[in-house]
């Protein structure tokens, strides 16, 4: 049976008689091994892959360019102002961070939850997940007036006798972030091993063997280096699992701890996990519909697997909604003025059109997932994950620059608007992001083979006779 | 007293410069310090000649004899170089200070400048100044910049093919044209008013001798000739009036603004804030009363407790109706007081008829009401009939003459004279106006063969005389403009040669009242320049040098002798040594005295009737359209007519009530502006066109401007200026509206038409940015900034209808203000309401938290062995004049950012002055508030030095921590610039260096004019600013850096500077024994004066410690009217307000 005659079975329905495959196309062990390692043993990439690469690469140049120019120059080449004194460089931040949560959730927290359809995406995502830390770790490197003394944020050892000042929830940022991204990191490639190792097998020129063969740390597959591979995965899962959670409370104890009106709000740890989880599944929607089409993988990033991951953007999005109008009730209820006024010039002030950007696309478009087809068209969910995606910058866009604007004192108010740094920066950061992606796409397996095969039908019919499942592949 | 200790003449010293001179130590000093010499220096044949001009020798000087022929070399040196030997008790590094006088319009004000190793950086008023008290306005601040203006002239400059080539003094003086003006015989001499005691006495002794025949022209175009004139009227005499506002309860402004737009306006505003300042206990409160009537929206508009706009044209039939109300018709005013007999006037006047009866009761608050015309008339005369002797009219400097008279007359009817009001003798009795005339004149009869304009710019202020340079200077009149730097007056001249600045200048100059003070030089002349009588003295000494050709014989020309001359013939007086020394160190010639003694005056019975005629056909002056509008031109409160236009203090300085930096705008009511349908945030540039003159002016709605009446203030030099001729600092700014001027029409144009352009001019302004003026916006403004009205404007500008709290409407807020909750930011409350609420400020507070403290503090703040550093600020003093906000940039090295940057939200000032208005004024036209109604307040905002500071904790690298003595230091190299702090202020008082400021790529020196876009370039890529302008920093305070934040520090460094020596001293005291730490010596309270503080002409801020009970600020921290500004946050501020107090009349 052709892999394309296998497409079409509906693997999106439960059937509670028949579990659903999680790979279709009636593939052995070696086929699945051969269906992901074709994209990066293929002499050329598609020709797409060329066009997008080149074009990500100008945008890359481009943030080179603008950091370049701003540390010559000043952070005046962006558009902060008195009262506004964090802009796009934060929201990027808080809006990559955002995105850098769903690979270890999916990794990490769904592992541990035994959700087996995570292997089929949850390579690619983790990759996503260090790309866009990488982009957020960029701008609050860069945003600070003099990047050249930007290590007395860490705690080294120095000649002023000068500790970091351990108050301060920027400081915990920076070490939240790190610890995320350094377990992220670690996690994704401990579970690339196994494959590279695959592909080190596979290779057939000397550079990829040297190469593969370098980043595979001697993976032999015994079953002793099996066994210890199991435990260090399944305690990373641990470690990682409140990371998640962690990462993105402390980046909203930015706001959250401070007293800006707006920002002083108890809501923020949850509500900001929330719609990064949000943001994340949005994002990874958004790469792996196109991917799976380009490499050729449907079969193992299923219409299921897709579906499953717009329930739980609109699960999240419902949450994020429920946050919003929270914030509402508690600034007329706790009957604090300021609070009141700096909610209500959200939604009605003069960046009303931001805050109602912010709405329509978080929390109104993603009820369409409520309806099946939008959940299982491709274009539909592209769509609406990009609106998503849209919607959660526009959020930190009117957390953070709404609430600066106009905070206690009418007359230090002002109005933000960015320049063409900042804008031209943020395009740049998605060039980065874009072209790390395409280069992961390319020369790494973006399946996690192993684990794959690991949740296939053989493995578990043998283990714990569910005939059911065979019947699929009939 | 450094002034007094050095010794008048050394001879050992000069030798030992000369040795010095060889060091390297010294070049470099000199490079530093006289960069224009620089070059001489390098080049070894030339240093010789620049000791000799450094005046290296004093025997040097005895041979050459001729010394006045070579430029620079006419100063008694030994005061001013550096000292070879260090003097015993002098300290390098430590700051000298010294009296002198600066001059403004013919009128002085004492100053005391800060010296630092021969560098003046800083001018404050001087204490014991008759014209002082201690404060200096922001242009005397200011000044200082102006003397290291890179843009001022390196030396003479000769008119070759229509531009200025640079020449020398000497080929000036060879020039032929310039021995041909010998006798006087056509030459005109057209000076800037001033009241130098020595070019007076040159123009007596020498110009009468070698150029007897010359014509001398005083022209100022800020003179108070209509002043002059009206009082000649009225008394026959020429003088000048002296104010007394502290013996005033009762103060009528008629068009104008006597606290700020006027010559000796810092001893009014003092003298009238004494009289309001409510710092006792609440019961036993006496305070003014202002009455203002204005066409303009002035300051004292602001402070008024009851104000009326009405057309500028109206005020005279104001006026006259005022003078009706008192109980006089023009016939029984003229009966009654045309005699002599003060006493029976008075008697008149008392009988003048039964007390007003006024409609209605007066009990409702006049100023919330809307205010008629009549009603304001009728408040007027009751208070100015209950109080005879004890009140004081007057009327501004732009009202007619006849209005004067009137103002005048009324007073002498009050019995004010002597009392409230003195006369003093004027200077002169020719206007500029006259003057300027009788040139023109002569002009048109091609008399003027030699025209000397001695500093001024009278191409552009006298233009409307029809004073055209250009076609002097090219019909075969020959012309010298002396000036400090080049302007459009010296590009139309012949010559133009560099006036010394008055920090390099000896003279000797008069007060207001007449009070002699002396101008002594803080520096060498740094460019050559010459003072008006040296340079006088010096064309006197060529005549005479080509008669009698003996140098020897030629009389000296130097600033000092000059000075010394003047003041033995003027003073009348033995000018002993002792008592030139004690004026060189109090600044005023013969301290105590406070100018010329009133003289006595009565009231010419024969120039009444022509006044009030006059008057009468004034008042019938139709009221303004929409299609002939009022426009009154007025100085600019920063430039004055374009003479500070090249200092970036100054253009950056958000005036006061617009708030608008580096440019001038058409000023209209917002209802005047929605009648005309100009959208003064989108398409703001109109055509104004008065008679045949038209110009293109930006809009910009300021409320409290009568309907049809715009306002706009003179001094930019306009949108096509160049560099070369107004500076770089100014080129480029404003517009220039001396172009609607004409000879019938100076200040006051009517029929004025409008027309859109319907393109945009983008304004930049430090408060209000357009963009931010949503409904909601500024619905949450009124309720948050004074809860007094709260209730009532939320009533009528609650628009989304919901949220607000239910206030029970007018009525209840009207008499009890104990409105809780709310971050009231600013309080203020009537007179009668506070002494029956004392503590209505406190009660202002919302909720408070319910627990105050989590943590104990780290440090005990209360202990009294430390200092507890506060400040308070009177709101009931503050007059918002801006001149604390330039003593902090002047202090405190904070940079000029240019406009861009302002526009973008990113000015420096440490402390900034919130101007809030009441009311909303878009809602004029549906709710037909008057714009009388309009209530404005002033609100200076420094760091708040909190305790539980906000900033403090967020900051991830400490770089902003509390020190022992609670203040929140501000560490700049520890500062990585996350500008998490500033989010986190709720004050919003620090500021980020976005770039290197103090040459960032937006500074109007950092960049070619042509090069405006935003698109900032790289420091390197930058021009950076020169030698001289660093010159002007101030040593003890450091220059930031990018990337860095800073804010208000209370002035750490004069806190320091008090502080170190006394605690030195304690240690010393106890020969070496441990110090306990109970024997710790003070600083006593007043020693150390914040540069705000030291300023303030009304003494509305008040720095000290708060763990000594007895200081000032103790005490008013203490005071009832005392308030902690957003106190809800628990973030306990040092610096506190005193609520301010109104006025209005309550009940007859």
């Amino acid at each position: 049976m052709s892999p394309q005659a296998v497409v079409d079975i509906d693997n999106t329905q439960t059937d509670p008689t028949q579990r659903a495959p999680l790979v279709l196309g009636d593939r052995d062990l070696a086929a699945v091994t051969e269906g992901v390692v074709q994209v990066l043993e293929a002499p050329k990439p598609p020709k797409i892959w060329y066009a997008l690469f080149g074009v990500s690469l100008l945008f890359t140049s481009l943030l080179g360019i603008c950091i370049g120019y701003l540390f010559v120059t000043g952070t005046g080449v962006w558009g902060l102002n008195n009262p506004v004194n964090w802009g796009w460089a934060i929201v990027n931040f808080v809006w990559w961070v955002g995105i850098g949560h769903a690979g270890t959730l999916i990794s990490a927290i769904l592992y541990l939850f035994r959700q087996k359809w995570r292997t089929g995406i949850n390579r690619a995502a983790e990759a996503m997940t260090i790309f866009a830390v990488i982009c957020a770790g960029t701008f609050p490197g860069i945003h600070v007036g003099r990047i050249w003394v930007v290590y007395y944020m860490f705690p080294i050892p120095n000649q002023m006798d000068m500790w970091p000042q351990f108050r301060s929830p920027l400081l915990w940022d920076v070490f939240a972030v790190n610890t995320y991204f350094t377990v992220s990191l670690l996690f994704w490639y401990m579970g690339l091993m196994p494959d590279l190792a695959t592909v080190r097998d596979r290779a057939t020129t000397r550079v990829r063997q040297l190469a593969y063969g370098l980043f595979s740390l001697g993976w032999r597959g015994s079953n002793r280096q099996w066994h210890r591979y199991e435990r260090a995965y399944l305690i990373l899962a641990a470690l990682a699992t409140p990371l998640v959670l962690s990462v993105h409370s402390v980046v909203s104890f930015d706001f959250a701890v401070s007293q800006v009106p707006g920002w002083h709000t108890t809501i923020f740890p949850p509500y900001f996990v929330a719609g990064a989880i949000f943001s994340g599944f949005a994002m990874v929607v958004t790469l792996l519909a196109p991917a799976r089409a380009l490499f050729n993988l449907r079969d193992f990033i299923t219409m299921r697997h897709l579906e499953n991951m717009n329930k739980v953007i609109l699960l999240t999005g419902c949450m994020v909604g429920l946050a919003y109008g929270t914030e509402f009730f508690i600034a007329w209820y706790s009957g604090n003025e300021v609070e009141a006024f700096a909610f209500k010039a959200r939604a009605f002030g003069h960046y009303g059109w931001a805050y109602w950007i912010m709405v329509s696309c978080n929390v109104i478009s993603p009820q369409l997932f409520w309806i099946k087809w939008c959940r299982t068209n491709i274009f539909a969910m592209v769509v609406i994950c990009i609106f998503v995606n849209i919607g959660m910058w526009f959020e930190r866009f009117v957390i953070i620059i709404t609430s600066l604007s106009a905070d206690f004192t009418p007359a230090a108010w002002d109005y933000y608007s960015p320049t063409w740094v900042d804008i031209a920066t943020y395009l740049g950061s998605l060039g980065l992001f874009m072209t790390l992606f395409l280069l992961f796409c390319r020369f790494l397996p973006m399946i996690a083979i192993s684990e794959v095969k690991g949740v296939m039908p053989h493995d578990h019919g043998h283990d714990h006779g569910h005939a059911a499942t065979e019947g699929v592949s009939a | 007293m450094p002034s007094l200790d050095v010794e008048l003449e050394r001879q050992t010293y000069w030798r030992s410069l000369n040795d010095l001179a060889e060091t390297d130590e010294f070049r470099q000093f000199v490079e530093n310090e006289f960069p224009s010499r620089a070059e001489e220096l390098v080049d070894p044949l030339s240093r010789r000649r620049f000791l000799k001009v450094m005046g290296a020798s004093l025997a040097l000087a005895g041979l050459t004899g001729c010394d006045d022929l070579y430029p620079g070399f006419h100063w008694p040196k030994e005061k001013i170089l550096p000292f070879t030997a260090r003097p015993e008790g002098r300290h390098p590094g430590t700051a000298a200070f010294y009296a002198t006088s600066y001059e403004e319009s013919g009128v002085a004000q004492g100053v005391v400048v800060k010296s630092i190793d021969g560098r003046p950086i800083k001018i404050e008023g001087n204490v014991v100044h008759p014209s002082s008290g201690g404060a200096a306005t922001a242009q005397a601040q200011a000044s200082v910049l102006s003397l290291y203006d890179p843009d001022r002239s390196k030396g003479p400059a000769q008119l070759t093919e229509g531009k200025l080539e640079d020449k020398t003094w000497e080929e000036f003086l060879q020039d032929p044209r310039v021995s041909a003006l010998k006798d006087g015989d056509g030459l005109y001499v057209l000076s800037a008013t001033t009241s130098s005691k020595v070019l007076e006495h040159v123009r007596e002794t020498r110009m009468g001798k070698y150029f007897k025949d010359h014509t001398w022209v005083d022209f100022d175009p800020l003179t108070r000739d209509n002043e002059l004139v009206g009082l000649r009227a009225a008394f026959a005499k020429d003088l000048r009036p002296q104010y007394h506002f502290d013996r005033a309860r009762i103060v009528v402004c008629l068009g104008d603004d006597p606290l700020h737009d006027h010559p000796n306006a810092l001893i009014h505003a003092r003298d009238f804030a004494t009289g309001r300042r409510a710092l006792g206990s609440s019961h036993d409160q006496h305070m003014n009363r202002l009455y203002v009537a204005e066409g303009e929206l002035t300051l004292a508009g602001t402070l008024a407790d009851h104000r009326l706009a009405r057309p500028a044209s109206q005020l005279p039939g104001l006026a006259l109706e005022l003078a009706k109300r008192l109980g006089l018709s023009a016939a029984e005013f003229a009966k009654h007081v045309g005699g002599d007999d003060e006493a029976a006037v008075q008697a008149a006047l008392n009988d003048a008829g039964e007390p007003i009866s006024l409609p209605g009761k007066l009990s409702e608050k006049l100023a919330e009401v809307k205010l008629s015309e009549n009603r304001w008339l009728d408040a007027v005369a009751m208070d100015l009939r209950t109080h005879s002797g004890e009140s004081l009219l007057t009327a501004g400097p732009r009202q007619p003459a006849e209005l004067h008279t009137l103002v005048h007359m009324l007073n002498v009817a009050l019995g004010n004279v002597g009392g409230t009001v003195s006369y003093v003798p004027a200077p002169s009795g020719v206007t500029s106006e006259k003057a300027i005339g009788d040139l023109l004149t002569a002009v048109k009869g091609k008399k003027v063969k030699g025209l000397l304009i001695l500093g001024g710019n009278p191409a552009v202020t006298a233009r409307e005389f029809g004073f055209d340079l250009g076609a002097i200077t090219s019909s075969g009149a020959f012309t010298v403009h002396l000036s400090e730097a080049r302007n459009e007056t010296s590009n139309a001249c012949h010559w133009h040669v560099p006036k010394a600045h008055y920090l390099e200048s000896w003279d000797a100059v008069r007060s207001w009242g007449g009070a002699v003070s002396v101008v002594q030089p803080l520096i060498q002349p740094l460019f050559e320049g010459r003072t008006q009588a040296e340079f006088l003295a010096l064309l006197c000494a060529q005549q005479q040098l080509a008669k009698v050709k003996q140098p020897s014989m030629v009389k000296s020309s130097k600033g000092y002798d000059l000075v010394r001359e003047a003041l033995k013939v003027k003073t009348g007086e033995s000018s002993s040594e002792t008592a030139w020394r004690r004026a060189l160190h109090d600044g005023v010639w013969q301290l105590g005295t406070t100018g010329n003694e009133p003289v006595s005056v009565s009231l010419q019975q024969s120039a009444f009737t022509q006044p009030v005629d006059e008057l009468a056909r004034l008042s019938k002056a139709p009221l303004p359209s929409a299609d002939k509008l009022e426009i009154n031109l007025v100085p600019c409160s920063k430039l004055a007519d374009g003479r500070h236009r090249n200092l970036g203090w100054l253009q950056e300085l958000p005036e006061a009530l617009t708030k608008l930096t580096w440019d001038n705008a058409l000023l209209l009511s917002p209802r005047t502006c929605e009648e005309l349908k100009i959208d003064d945030a989108k398409a703001n540039l109109v055509k104004l066109s008065a008679g045949d003159k038209t110009l293109e002016v930006a809009v910009m709605a300021l409320p409290g401007l009568p309907d049809f009446c715009g306002m706009l203030s003179l001094g930019y030099p306009g949108q096509d200026s160049n560099e070369d001729e107004v500076g770089v600092v100014a080129a480029g700014t404003g517009f220039d509206a001396s172009l609607l001027r004409s000879d019938e029409a100076r200040w006051l144009l009517t029929g004025v038409g409008l027309s859109k352009t319907g393109r945009h001019y983008k304004l930049a302004t430090t408060q209000d940015h357009h963009a931010i003026a949503t409904q909601i916006g500024r619905g949450e403004i009124e309720r948050r900034v004074s809860g007094l009205h709260a209730g009532a404007l939320a009533a009528s500008h609650d628009h989304d209808g919901k949220g607000e709290h239910a206030h029970d409407g007018d009525a209840d807020h009207e008499h009890d203000n104990m409105v809780p909750g709310g971050p009231w930011l600013y309080r203020e409350t009537d007179l009668e309401n506070y002494r029956t609420n004392p503590d209505f400020a406190a009660k202002f507070i919302g909720p408070s938290p319910a627990v105050t403290q989590l943590w104990e503090s780290p440090v005990d703040y209360e202990d009294p062995k430390k200092y507890r550093w506060a400040l308070s600020i009177d709101l009931n003093a503050c007059t918002g004049c801006g001149a604390c906000v330039v003593a902090c940039q002047a202090e405190n090295n904070i940079p000029v950012v240019g406009k861009s940057e302002v526009a973008r939200g990113r000015e420096m000032h440490w402390l900034r002055i919130d101007r809030y208005f009441r009311g909303d004024p878009r809602q004029e036209k549906n709710t037909g508030v008057d714009p009388s109604d309009l209530r404005v307040v002033h609100q200076p905002v420094p760091c708040m030095q909190c305790e539980n500071a906000p900033c403090e904790s967020v900051c991830p690298v400490a770089a902003t921590v509390h020190s022992q003595e609670g203040l929140n230091d501000m560490v700049y190299n520890r500062c990585i610039g996350t500008r998490y702090c500033s989010n986190n202020c709720p004050y919003k008082v620090r500021r980020f260096n976005y770039f290197y400021n103090h040459y960032g790529p937006f500074h109007p020196r950092s960049k070619p004019l042509e090069d405006l876009p935003t698109f900032p370039k790289p420091p390197e890529l930058t021009p950076q600013l020169g030698n001289i302008e660093r010159m002007a920093m101030n040593p003890d305070v450091t220059v930031r850096t990018r990337g860095v934040m800073e804010k208000c520090s209370y002035c750490v460094q004069r806190i320091k500077e008090k502080t170190i020596p006394v605690k030195n001293k304690t240690v010393l005291d106890n020969q070496g024994k441990p110090v306990s730490e109970r024997t710790l010596q003070r600083v006593k309270d007043g020693e150390i004066k914040t540069a705000c503080q030291q300023t303030c002409p009304t003494q509305a801020i008040v720095f000290g410690d708060m763990n000594d009970p007895e200081s000032e600020v103790s005490r008013r921290h203490a005071h009832p009217r005392t308030y902690e500004m957003l106190k809800e946050l628990n973030a306990r501020p040092r610096t506190r307000y005193m609520a301010k107090l109104r006025n209005p009349r309550g009940e007859a």
